[in-house]
């Protein structure tokens, strides 16, 4: 069977335009791929950045410099010597 | 009108010419010009960059971060590019989130292109990234101290805007430092760029991990004692040096001046020890068996005119045996005791002690201190060094000096570095104990001990720092203040050294204090004696491994399980199980680390946990590596940092 030139012509055209709409998708799901690892990677940043300055507040909000002076407010007071026993536990026994 | 063929054959010519038109002009684009049309559309569509390599983290002997790197950006702004709807959210952003006043903000929005330098972290840059014509950048990285100024002398800091590099920063800066790669940059029709997984060169590589030997809660225990005692004795400058005699590890170090300077002079400042160098001249008489502890010399009842000048005591004595002149800290005594030795044979104690000698520790500038040669010595120097001047010491090389008579006579070098560990987990260097030399004999070290045990408990110069429960051993010193050309009257130098416990000692102390100027309390027995206690204290009710509390426990436990009967233990005690576990929980008080290698991390995870350990892990897949190594034995509640990596299952 002889396909006529139009044929041909329309055959070739809708084959060049799937390619082309392949290559454009690939390229948009390419860039959309790169947006959400870019978006990542700054969330990433940003946690990153929020966790080290959390650390740091617990860390300062939890140092001698911040709980001796509020804790000696309270009336509480650091142990001497006398008041600590360090106990030797034994191991429980086994059956 | 042309017949249909004609036209029929005028299009198909018309086609056949402007197709061989376009494949002439594809030729030519594809053979001719393709490579240089492929760079300028490669160009206008990519970009390359250096990728910055992550500088290594430094965390202390427990893992617990120290340093760490962080993204830093800076902040652009085009202020015609804010739409004007925005214009009073970016301006109270910039405000709030940077940190800036709102002259700053109204300066830069001024010009054509602003431009705020920070450097901003990535969460204080975050919300501006919303506003157009607010364009975050990112800049270096920059290092971040989770503890604030926690040992920021030791860890130093980076070079960056023309400061200098200094501290641990510096000195393993290239250990630190990161192989940096390159990043491929694809834009889209807008312009905006990304990342693209292509890349034409090699990933990043990232710095090395520093494992400290110092302990944060133990130097936060001397920091804040330190800090304490300038103001409460109205001292001019301090230092403190906690060093693990057995290992040499330095577990807290500490210099501060009363005006906030905190460089370490520990280790770069040299001054002269005073009494608590009495106990190298004992050593040398004791070794060289012009002396024994209970041979005895007249101390002429606080005041004796020499050939040369007059020596006082503090206290009038009157015959001292040579372990009371240690006790009491008798010049008078010392010197005639001293006048037994030769100048070689006492300038060689010293010497072994490592005064005059760098320790060699990992910190930039180490002072040697000064010990001069005999031949450089006048008539009256051995007497002199006998009582601790006309010789020099840091704090650090006397904790290193008083560590050997801890260590039964071994000197150990100080160190600060535990290990270094890739970032992939595996471990380039582990610290060892490394002995110096052998200064005295074990047998003398104990006697040393027991000597210095008697300043503080035989009603010597150092019972301010005695503790009840516990026993420490130490000595203390106060010598005059050196400056313009001679001693500045009425300024000391205040110190006290001591072994903790005594008997079998965990830990030496150095307690340094400057000139204290508070009234009747100018001594090392007034000042840094009680500072010594406190610090003792404090490290004992804390919850820290650089103590090891089996040897100081008392098997109280036992004798509730034997007898079956209850103890009465004081209202006011409080009891310090340590280390604080359940009873049905895992038995010891310290777990081998199992061998995890080969596992998945769950697996691992579930291993480690069940024991009672933390896992700190780096990367991901199948374990390869654990520090510490499997079997080695470690307290409970310790982290042990797990390196994986998936290139078994690919395989």
């Amino acid at each position: 069977m002889r396909v006529k030139g139009r044929i041909w012509l329309v055959g070739w055209l809708v084959f060049a335009l799937a390619v082309l709409a392949w290559v454009i998708t690939r390229d948009m799901a390419g860039y959309a791929a790169a947006r959400q690892l870019d978006t990542l990677r700054t969330r990433k940043s940003v946690l990153q950045a929020e966790r080290a300055e959390l650390i740091g507040r617990i860390n300062r909000a939890a140092s001698r410099a911040v709980l001796v002076p509020r804790a000696e407010g309270l009336g509480l007071r650091q142990s001497v010597d006398s008041q600590i026993v360090i106990l030797r536990v034994t191991e429980p026994e086994r059956n | 009108m042309a017949k249909p063929v004609v036209r029929l054959g005028a299009v198909q010519l018309a086609f056949a010419i402007g197709a061989a038109i376009i494949l002439v002009r594809a030729a030519q684009v594809q053979l001719i010009s393709g490579a240089r049309y492929a760079t300028d559309a490669e160009s206008e569509r990519t970009e390359h960059r250096t990728q910055e390599a992550r500088r290594g983290f430094i965390y202390d002997r427990n893992g617990e971060i120290l340093v760490e790197s962080v993204d830093h950006y800076h902040v652009a702004v085009t202020a015609s590019v804010i739409p004007d709807s925005m214009r009073g959210e970016a301006v109270q952003l910039l405000i709030e989130d940077l940190g800036l006043s709102r002259t700053q903000v109204n300066r830069q929005l001024r010009r054509t292109n602003g431009y705020f330098r920070g450097p901003f972290t990535s969460a204080q840059v975050q919300r501006l990234r919303s506003i157009p014509g607010i364009r975050p950048r990112a800049g270096e990285q920059g290092r971040f101290h989770p503890n604030g100024r926690l040992a920021e002398a030791i860890l130093g800091r980076t070079a960056a805007d023309g400061v200098k590099a200094d501290g641990l920063e510096l000195v393993f800066d290239t250990v630190l430092t990161g192989v940096p790669g390159s990043k491929v940059l694809r834009k889209d029709p807008s312009g905006r760029t990304y990342e693209s997984p292509a890349r034409f060169g090699p990933h990043a590589t990232p710095g090395h991990d520093l494992y400290l030997t110092l302990d944060v809660a133990l130097q936060e225990i001397v920091e804040y004692a330190l800090d304490d005692a300038l103001q409460r004795f109205d001292a001019e400058r301090g230092d403190v040096v906690v060093l693990d005699p057995q290992s040499g590890e330095i577990l807290a170090l500490a210099s501060r001046t009363i005006d906030g300077d905190v460089t370490a002079k520990a280790v770069t400042d040299p001054f002269e020890p005073g009494s608590t160098a009495k106990v190298f001249t004992a050593a040398a008489l004791l070794t060289g068996g012009q002396a024994g502890w209970s041979d005895s010399v007249w101390a002429e009842m606080g005041e004796w005119k020499t050939e040369h000048r007059t020596i006082k005591d503090e206290e009038p004595h009157g015959y001292l045996t040579l372990a009371q002149v240690i006790e009491q800290s008798s010049n008078i005594g010392i010197v005639k005791f001293a006048r037994r030795l030769e100048s070689r044979q006492q300038y060689l104690m010293l010497r072994d002690f490592g005064l005059g000698a760098r320790t060699g520790i990992e910190y930039p500038s180490e002072s040697d201190g000064v010990l001069n040669r005999p031949h450089k010595w006048s008539g009256i120097s051995g007497e002199s060094m006998a009582m601790g001047y006309e010789l020099s010491v840091t704090p650090l090389q006397l904790a290193q000096a008083y560590a050997a008579i801890a260590n039964d006579g071994l000197m150990m070098r100080p160190t600060l570095i535990r290990s270094i560990v890739s970032a992939e987990g595996e471990i380039l260097y582990r610290h060892r104990p490394e002995p110096v030399r052998r200064v005295v004999s074990a047998e003398l070290a104990r006697e040393l001990r027991q000597a210095l045990r008697g300043v503080v408990y035989g009603g010597g110069t150092g019972e301010k720092a005695a503790l009840e429960g516990y026993e420490v051993a130490g000595k203390t010193g106060t010598a005059k203040r050196a400056g313009g050309g001679g001693y500045v009257e009425g300024a000391f130098i205040a110190s006290f050294t001591s072994l903790f416990p005594a008997d079998d000692p965990q830990i030496v102390t150095v307690v340094k204090l400057d000139n204290p100027k508070a009234a009747h309390f100018r001594f090392g027995s007034t000042t840094a004696a009680p500072v010594t206690k406190a610090v003792l204290e404090r490290l004992l009710a804390a919850e820290t491994g650089a103590l090891d509390r089996a040897p100081l426990a008392r098997p109280v436990a036992s004798e509730l399980g034997s007898n079956g009967q209850s103890r009465t233990i004081p209202a006011t005690s409080v009891i310090v199980a340590w280390p604080d576990r359940d009873s049905d929980g895992p038995a010891g008080d310290s777990c081998s680390v199992p061998d995890v290698r080969g596992l998945s991390l769950r697996a691992a995870a579930r291993q480690l946990h069940e024991l009672g350990l933390r896992m700190q892990l780096t990367g991901w897949g199948i374990v390869r590596t654990t520090d510490p190594l499997a079997g080695t034995v470690v307290p409970q509640g310790a982290t042990v940092r797990v390196g994986a990596d998936d290139s078994g299952t690919r395989r």
